[in-house]
């Protein structure tokens, strides 16, 4: 019989390895992200002032949106060859093989957005000081949205028009990692210290840590029926 | 009498919201209530053509679908 | 109460306290409307547009309220497995959703006479949207599943997640709005009402509750006779309740 962390290991591992042959699958979101935030400024206009006063806005904006996009794929694959019914059944902790499969999930989306969004930044003319509290507050704003996200993308796995379900059920959701985000990366720029903010954050991820593991086995059990 | 469908001007928006809430409110109750009539008849239908399991399985149907 | 989770005794419950629940509600909404709009003096500041406040603040407390024991229900159904329980939500989330409608709606007619606009990104206001969302969102997922035993669960398992988010999404956006410094609104000039100003309004918030206990126990008693509509006691009272 094998230990639960080797169970645990073994899920991560072989996610982050179908991850690497599906390259597409965390490249896309990238893109995404990139495509959302260069319309920005051809639909407000170039102004220096107004983008750099609207950046943490669009970058957190379009930081959610590849979450968004990106979480349907979590558990489809699982879900229709049958590998979640095997991970639900298997003796060890359920909550455990969901939580591998976030960290992997995150390690190559959320992780790279984390590392596009000081690009885009400059992009969008934010003062250089911002840019560290805004990967920082990304750094632990991003493992909120894919802890979040595996639970509601659990409980829509293989339903008809299940994206777009999960996008309408997830955003309300994702309003006080949004709030928290932006504000960080605002009082930064306005040379005020952003600690609050940034531990707010950092107690929302405990929090998600804490809760959503639990819930969304409960939501893969139920939707395995 | 005039004066106190005015509201000191405010009318428009007082009687606005109470007419709001009346007709919401009032929709709720006649969606319910015209559910209970509709499926206290089918049943009594059902049951009068020497009913069979399998029409009141088909009311459930339709009443879950629904 | 083992009882009264079966669901002939529960309908035969609910079909005698219906009734009652009816003569309380018109008692307490005549008092309510007339003591709100007649014997209720205009308030200092708003004028007679501070009326508003009999529908709008009975809507947003049930609009929470009803999302609360959606809640209770959902862990009762989780883990118990009481059948009534998922009867009951499935009952409340269109009146749910329908205050919470109201709420906003009322809330913007009171906001352009006395702010000067139809909507403004209060603390309030913006949680009070993020709870139409859930309620939506909860419609949506229940749509959605295969069987009925699924959306059941599923949605049990959405409310509780939801109902562990509002309180954090409320947080939120008031701290949001505080950072933010809007301009002051305060619905409430004085801290403390006028009795004649009150009473109508807690008979207000009580006869929103009396009505939303009223009606989800008819939508109830509906899906009693529908899930089972082949028993012998569904058929006996379709028969002799002509």
């Amino acid at each position: 019989m094998i230990s639960s962390w080797h169970a645990w290991a073994a899920v991560l591992g072989r996610d982050c390895q179908l991850a690497c042959r599906h390259l597409q699958d965390s490249v896309l979101p990238l893109l995404f992200f990139g495509l959302v935030v260069s319309l920005f400024p051809l639909a407000v206009g170039a102004s220096p002032n107004l983008l750099a006063r609207m950046a943490p806005g669009i970058l957190w904006i379009g930081a959610l949106l590849a979450m968004l996009l990106s979480m349907e794929q979590l558990f489809r694959s699982d879900f229709e060859d049958g590998s979640l019914e095997q991970m639900a059944l298997s003796p060890v902790s359920l909550a455990g093989t969901v939580m591998a499969k976030v960290i992997a999930h995150w390690c190559l989306t959320g992780l790279p957005l984390v590392l596009l969004a000081p690009v885009l930044a400059l992009a969008l003319h934010l003062p250089a000081s911002a840019i560290s509290v805004l990967c920082l507050a990304l750094l632990l704003g991003t493992p909120v949205f894919s802890l979040m996200g595996a639970m509601v993308s659990a409980l829509t796995v293989g339903l008809r028009r299940g994206g777009l379900l999960l996008s309408l059920l997830l955003m309300p959701l994702y309003v006080p990692v949004l709030i928290f985000g932006s504000s960080a990366v605002l009082q930064a720029m306005d040379g005020l210290s952003a600690r609050g903010p940034l531990l707010l954050l950092a107690g929302l991820l405990v929090l998600a840590i804490t809760l959503t593991p639990w819930a969304t086995a409960a939501a893969v059990r139920i939707r395995l029926g | 009498m005039l004066e106190f469908f005015q509201m000191g001007g405010y009318g428009l928006y007082v009687w606005l919201s109470y007419a709001a809430v009346a007709v919401v409110l009032f929709l709720n109750v006649w969606v319910s209530v015209m559910r209970h009539r509709r499926l206290k008849k089918s049943l009594r239908v059902t049951i009068k053509s020497d009913s069979t399991a399998t029409q009141a399985v088909e009311i459930r149907q339709e009443y879950v679908d629904a | 109460m083992q009882r009264l989770l079966a669901l002939k005794n529960f309908y035969a419950f609910a079909k005698a306290l219906s009734p009652w629940l009816l003569l309380t509600w018109v008692a307490l909404l005549a008092y309510g409307v007339i003591g709100g709009l007649v014997w209720a003096p205009a308030d200092y500041q708003q004028g007679e547009a501070f009326r508003i406040i009999y529908v709008h603040v009975p809507s947003a407390f049930l609009s929470l309220g009803i999302y609360t024991a959606m809640a209770m229900m959902a862990a009762i159904h989780l883990i118990w497995r009481v059948k009534l329980a998922t009867i009951w939500i499935a009952a409340s989330v269109p009146i749910g959703a329908s205050f919470t409608f109201l709420a906003l709606l009322t809330g913007a007619l009171w906001g352009k006479p006395m702010w000067g606009t139809w909507w403004v990104w209060d603390a309030r206001l913006t949680s009070e949207l993020v709870l139409l969302f859930l309620y939506l969102g909860y419609i949506a997922l229940h749509r959605a599943m295969p069987r009925p035993d699924m959306a059941e669960r599923a949605g049990s398992l959405l409310i509780l997640i939801g109902v562990v988010n509002v309180p954090i999404v409320h947080f939120s956006v008031t701290w949001w709005y505080t950072l933010h410094q809007g301009p002051t609104l305060s619905r409430f000039a004085k801290p403390a009402m006028a009795p004649e100003m009150l009473m109508p309004l807690l008979a207000m918030i009580a006869a929103f509750g009396v009505f939303y206990v009223w009606l989800a126990l008819l939508c109830a008693r509906n899906a009693c006779l529908a899930r089972e509509s082949t028993s012998t006691w569904v058929q006996e009272e379709v028969i002799n309740n002509a």
